[in-house]
């Protein structure tokens, strides 16, 4: 992964990643660092449904967070009415992967010729609808959902608490990169959405459909997403936008810092936007009297990493 | 042209209880101007509008309640701090641009709705800052229509000068654009300068308005909003984002105002099959071979759902769904608005209104004055 790092993004990169490991360590938060790096785990997982929907389509889609909060929802919903947890998580993704499919028909098919910056505005309108119809069917307020893995809570390795549900997180982004390593790698309906994303109208010559690999790009990104709220909605009591507003612009930050097209570099990026957004929380970047250091922290990668080097950590220039 | 000043100065003696939605709408109608001038005239989108906004009310707010000046003063100190911040993040669109823009504002709104506006000393931190309304309710109407005025003349006399011809060039094309002299680096700054300055005047004015600033106010689905009532107003007409931006503001009032929409919202299980009965009707009759199917098939599936026989069956089951009351309503209804906008009616409200001022300044009314064929927000820059 490294040599394909050019000569500064080597160095900052990897520069900083040690400062910021090697600062936590010393100071003794190890456990706000593991945190961080499962956080932005989940983060990784919004991150790649964005580079692969831009990847396949040109697009920033601002509705990738409502792809998460909505399967919340139904799984809220679910559970209210008795159903299993598992079938609950299958219905979910189910709805999610519904979702995607219709969005990508009513809405960015009729504007595939569009301004990519008006197909921005349209994902927008997107998530702002989902919110509406969220906030009409259940008003402002905040539910919980239960974590996948009940019972025995957290277990303990090296003094460092770490839950199930956190564990859970590490495990399904091993799993989801490794099925979308074969995916892109060993099959060929991998090897035709790769195609698609980098020469749509000969891919179309030779007999592949092109609309039908970006539905299909569409659902799996829709599917990723709703990974990313099951697993990270239970940790706090969710509203309507949730996975919007705690993800989205973490998520695209972390996709930014891996090159907006590279998959391992989303998950890079998300690694390192969780990190330091729980340096900026912990109160010793910033003086007490300013809050929000997280937020500052987000800003602050994203437009280090737009101005110094624009193609991310992991892109190709 | 005598009976829209009539309604537009008469509206808070005849729906006085509403004068503070009223200059609501008056004080949108400045924001959605603030926002064209990034949008529309210069290219370059803000998702961090809220921002601006907010930067201007807590600016107004600190200067009302810690030092105690009048109400002008501040929106004054409230439009140059606007400014003065637009331009520092103007500074960074010099060397990003585009759809990575759009991030950047996106996550500049969030630090400073998290960070900025929670900052104890100037802002009051969670417990939101003071500033006191200046005059009557009905007075302060008048006076958030003043500044919408020089909002407005202020845009017109820039689009007729060379700035505005300049930054409308480099919209189009920036590489272009310096050829012919035109200096892209300054001028981008000055759109963001006047749009910032526009966005201060009218986050005081929002200030003054509610008496009270917090910085939940400020989240980025206002942001959106700001965006999507820009769009649906129509980039680019000022007259189309007055009505755009007003319409958005007053779209709860509106709902509540008219006699029986309130209510048709809420039975909603009856109004939209009746809907879909008349829209099926009217794709049979004027539709294509393949819609008039589709027509059909809504319409058949409407009247089952009307039908006395599956009404009570459905009774039980939609009371469960909460009422669709206007407060609901407006979020649901604003972003299909946006979604209809772009793919049918690009020129938003804009090119609804422009057959009409040209008919009003004496032509023969012409459907296809004004027409635009797709949301052009920015070209060659994305």
């Amino acid at each position: 992964m490294l040599d394909r790092l050019g000569g500064t993004g080597r160095v900052v990169g990897v520069g900083i990643g040690v400062l910021v490991v090697a600062y936590l360590a010393v100071s003794g938060q190890t456990q706000a660092l593991v945190i961080g790096v499962i956080t932005g785990l989940g983060y990784s997982l919004i991150a790649l449904g964005l580079v692969l929907i831009y990847k396949s389509s040109g697009v920033f889609n601002f509705a990738q967070g409502e792809f998460g909060t909505v399967p919340l929802f139904v799984l809220y919903l679910a559970r209210l009415w008795g159903m299993p947890y598992l079938p609950a998580a299958v219905l979910a993704l189910a709805v999610a992967a519904g979702m995607g499919w219709a969005v990508e028909r009513a809405v960015i098919r009729p504007l595939f010729d569009a301004s990519r910056v008006t197909l921005l505005v349209a994902t927008a309108g997107i998530a702002l609808l989902s919110i509406g119809v969220t906030f009409w069917l259940n008003d402002a307020q905040a539910h919980t959902v239960d974590p996948a893995v009940t019972g025995s809570p957290s277990f303990t390795v090296f003094g460092i608490v770490v839950s199930w549900q956190r564990f859970l997180i590490v495990a399904v982004v091993a799993a989801v990169g490794l099925t979308l390593t074969w995916f892109f790698n060993r099959t060929t309906l991998g090897l035709a959405v790769l195609a698609a994303s980098q020469e749509a109208t000969a891919t179309n010559l030779v007999g592949i459909s092109v609309k039908r690999l970006s539905s299909l790009v569409w659902v799996l990104a829709a599917l990723l997403g709703a990974l990313a709220g099951i697993l990270a909605g239970p940790f706090e009591p969710f509203g309507p936008g949730a996975i919007t507003s705690k993800f989205l612009i973490p998520g695209f930050t972390a996709a930014v810092i891996g090159g907006m097209s590279s998959l391992p570099g989303a998950v890079l990026g998300g690694v390192i936007v969780g990190v330091g957004q729980s340096v900026g929380a912990s109160g010793d970047l910033l003086p007490s009297s300013v809050p929000g250091g997280g937020a500052v922290v987000t800003f602050a990668l994203l437009a280090f990493i737009l101005l110094i080097r624009p193609q991310g950590l992991l892109g190709k220039s | 042209m005598g009976a829209i000043a009539g309604l537009v100065l008469g509206a808070p003696y005849f729906l006085e209880r509403r004068a503070v939605d009223l200059s609501g709408a008056v004080i949108f109608a400045i924001i959605g101007l603030s926002l064209n001038v990034l949008i529309g005239y210069a290219g370059t989108i803000s998702l961090g509008h809220q921002a601006f906004v907010g930067v201007g009310a807590f600016t107004a707010a600190y200067m009302a309640g810690q030092q105690h000046q009048p109400f002008l003063v501040g929106i004054f100190v409230a439009a140059v701090i606007g400014g003065i911040q637009a331009v520092l993040l103007g500074g960074l669109a010099l060397r990003i641009s585009g759809l990575y823009f759009a991030l950047i504002t996106l996550s500049y709104g969030v630090l400073a709705q998290e960070s900025l506006f929670n900052i104890q000393s100037l802002t009051g931190g969670g417990a939101g800052a003071f500033a006191a309304i200046p005059t009557g309710k009905r007075e302060y109407y008048f006076i958030c229509l003043a500044f919408l005025a020089i909002v407005l003349y202020a845009d017109w006399r820039l689009m007729k000068t060379k700035g505005g011809r300049a930054l409308l060039a480099l919209r189009e094309n920036p590489r272009v654009a310096s050829t012919f002299g035109i200096n892209v680096k300054v001028y981008t700054l000055v759109a963001f300068a006047v749009s910032g300055t526009f966005a201060g005047i009218g986050g005081a004015l929002l200030a003054h308005r509610d008496e009270v600033v917090d910085p939940t106010g400020f989240s980025f689905q206002l942001a959106l909003l700001f965006v999507l009532m820009t769009v649906v107003g129509g980039l680019r007409s000022r007259t189309g984002i007055v009505i755009g931006s007003a319409l958005f503001a007053l779209l709860k009032v509106i709902v509540q105002e008219v006699p029986g929409f309130e209510r048709a919202l809420v039975r909603w299980d009856l109004t939209l099959p009746i809907l879909a009965v008349a829209g099926g009707v009217v794709l049979v009759w004027r539709g294509g071979p393949r819609s008039k199917i589709a027509g059909g098939v809504l319409a058949g599936v409407a009247l089952l759902v009307l039908s006395p026989l599956s009404v009570p069956w459905l009774e039980g089951r939609i009371d469960q769904i909460p009422p669709l009351t206007a407060e609901r309503a407006s979020g649901v209804v604003g972003p299909i608005f946006l979604l209809l906008v772009l793919t049918r009616l690009p020129g938003g409200i804009g090119q609804l209104v422009r057959p009409v001022q040209h008919w009003l300044r004496g032509n023969p009314w012409d459907w296809s004055v004004g027409r635009v064929k797709e949301v052009q927000i920015t070209d060659v820059r994305a």
